[in-house]
């Protein structure tokens, strides 16, 4: 058995040696290797590669560090994509690098109907344009129907368990019938890339979702408290109810007790941390499973960090109209770094953006309209000095 | 011969320390490996493109797998082994490929097969395993995550989640091997570790 086994490996390896092979000898090779637990077969393969000619790999020396941990650090992005889209080296890199304040809040007041420009930078010409992200959302029902607002007329409306759930324009709204059957059915708003939505819940607490986020709430509230989920980016003007408390639980890593109030709730996977900005009102913020919560007061801002066993912080934010410019129809790019910028595109845009290298760690300043074509975004980054390169589906940063 | 000695020392202690997810011992291993690699990639396709993503590949697995990596004898064995493995099985799939592409289209040969192909193995992998974690119950998802994804050790694990040491190893061993199986329905099957004393 052994010795036929062997003989077998031998005729594979000849096979395969001379030339391409079929893919049952492959698969069989494989096979074998698999199974092979006294390392006899392995240590014939190793020994074929120690005598085998092969010159093109000559070029392996010297060894490019920095080629191959730049592979290294895809590939543990690729194995984190879902929740992080990049490295933890990456990041150190970045916030390394020296920044360079730079003001430009004068040139990001961009105007709202620009016409697109006739001569676009090199880069994006005969590439096609990005419109802007609109209003739009898909809303899973409580029986798992999935419904594509877009394509339902304002008007369009349903009923489920007692609650009356209606289209209007750019929003949905749920009516619950006093004395509604309180079910525990469950619906779920989630906006794509390129698309924002507000939601009134059944209690009359106003949603924006910002682009790629999603809600999930009960078709009615029951009477001792009211529970919903998020995630992405959403604003919130909870009803004021002193009866029923209101929870939100964000990306199961985070808690919010509200009591009649307006905040911000920004987290999306693949940033360091979830912040949720108090406007107005009070809010408890807590890491989910930990006790303590901290009470935020008007313009003050809970950071809790992502994965790291860090503690929640509070910080102040000195405008807090800047962290809702989404809602206006804005984007806020107030003290971020060109990855946070680029994320930002990258989102409203449904395009993909890839770093390249080591960009500079400037800061930028100020907010611009959300309506213009890519192509407009694109030009006020060349007038920054930002090197890119857009091939119509990827937009590449140096 | 002393020498050689000592390199197997010092790597099983990377093993013991990637195994308890030191990612910075994860990333010496890899810098190691990756001119052996390429050679051994190199002469068994053939194909220089093909080198990077295998090697990725290749990682992507020890790092899955990477509680077995203390039960290793000879870690080189090991991870020629899944090298091997991985470079067969992208010929295997070339080879079926090529047969399809010669009794469809017989013009349509050549750079265009081999760009599509580039995308295959690292990236649907990589895919794959994703899709496996997110099958995986609530609990056991969060904690593999934290574990393969956040680079997080079971003690940081546990007090994040306020569980005991010993429940977050056996919730990874269980994912571990739910995962895998998940990759061997999909078609990728990898050596199991066989030593004896184990199992």
């Amino acid at each position: 058995m052994e010795d036929a086994q062997h003989t077998e490996w031998r005729q594979l390896l000849a096979r395969t040696r001379n030339g391409p092979a079929s893919a049952e000898d492959y698969n069989r090779l494989i096979a074998l290797l698999n199974a092979d637990e006294s390392g006899t077969l392995q240590a014939e393969l190793d020994a074929w590669l120690a005598s085998a000619e092969v010159t093109s790999y000559k070029h392996v020396q010297p060894y490019d560090r920095d080629y191959w941990q730049q592979a290294f650090m895809d590939m543990r992005a690729a194995a984190r994509r879902e929740r992080r889209s990049t490295g933890r080296w990456v990041r150190i890199g970045w916030a390394a690098a020296a920044a360079i304040l730079v003001g430009i809040s004068g040139l990001l007041l961009w105007p709202a109907k620009q016409p697109a420009s006739e001569n676009a930078s090199a880069n994006v010409e005969n590439k096609q344009d990005v419109p802007p992200g609109t209003e739009g959302a898909v809303l899973t029902l409580a029986d798992g129907t999935k419904l594509t607002l877009d394509s339902l007329n304002s008007g369009w409306r349903t009923l489920q368990q007692g609650t009356q759930v209606s289209l209007e324009d750019d929003r949905v709204v749920y009516d619950q019938a006093p004395g509604a059957q309180q079910t525990m059915a469950y619906n779920t708003m989630q906006t794509p890339r390129g698309r924002q939505f507000q939601v009134v819940l059944p209690d009359g607490t106003r949603a924006w979702l910002n682009a790629a986020s999603s809600i999930t709430f009960p078709v009615s509230f029951d009477d001792r408290e009211r529970r919903i989920r998020i995630s992405g980016e959403v604003y919130l003007e909870v009803a004021a109810d002193a009866r029923r408390p209101f929870y939100v639980q964000v990306n199961e890593l985070a808690d919010i007790a509200v009591l009649g109030t307006s905040f911000n709730v920004h987290a999306y996977p693949g940033e360091a941390a979830i912040r949720a900005t108090l406007l107005s009102g009070r809010i408890r913020v807590s890491r989910t499973g930990v006790q303590e919560p901290v009470t935020l007061l008007p313009g003050q801002q809970a950071r809790v960090p992502v994965a790291e066993h860090t503690a929640l912080k509070v910080v102040d934010v000195p405008d807090v109209s800047t962290v809702i410019a989404w809602k206006n129809g804005l984007f806020n790019f107030e003290g971020l770094q060109l990855p946070e910028v680029l994320k930002q595109l990258e989102r409203w845009y449904d395009i993909r953006v890839e770093i390249k290298g080591t960009a500079s760690g400037r800061i930028f300043r100020g907010k611009m309209y959300r309506n213009v074509n890519l192509s407009d975004v694109l030009e006020i980054l060349r007038k920054m000095g930002v090197q890119y390169n857009w091939d119509g589906e990827t937009l590449t940063v140096y | 011969m002393e020498n050689t000695a000592l390199i197997y020392r010092h790597e099983k202690a990377l093993f013991e320390r990637i195994a308890e997810g030191d990612e910075d011992a994860f990333n010496a291993l890899f810098h190691a490996y990756v001119p052996l690699l390429h050679e051994l990639v190199m002469k068994v396709t053939g194909k220089e493109w093909m080198v990077k993503d295998i090697i990725q590949e290749v990682f992507l697995y020890l790092w899955l797998d990477r509680e077995k990596l203390i039960h290793v004898e000879v870690p080189r064995n090991w991870i020629f082994k899944i090298a091997y493995n991985r470079s067969y099985s992208w010929l295997a799939r070339q080879a079926a490929r090529d047969r399809k592409a010669q009794e469809w289209a017989p013009l349509q040969e050549g750079a265009g097969n081999e760009a599509t192909e580039h995308e295959l193995a690292f990236q649907e992998t990589s895919r794959l395993i994703r899709e496996a974690t997110s099958l995986l119950p609530v609990q056991a998802r969060r904690i593999f995550q934290l574990s393969r994804e956040e680079g997080l050790r079971p003690g940081e694990i546990a007090a994040e989640l306020g569980l005991s040491v010993q429940t977050v190893r056996n919730s990874l061993v269980r994912s571990v091997k739910s995962v895998k199986s998940y990759l061997a329905r999909k078609g990728i099957i990898l050596p199991a570790l066989l030593i004896m004393g184990l199992l």
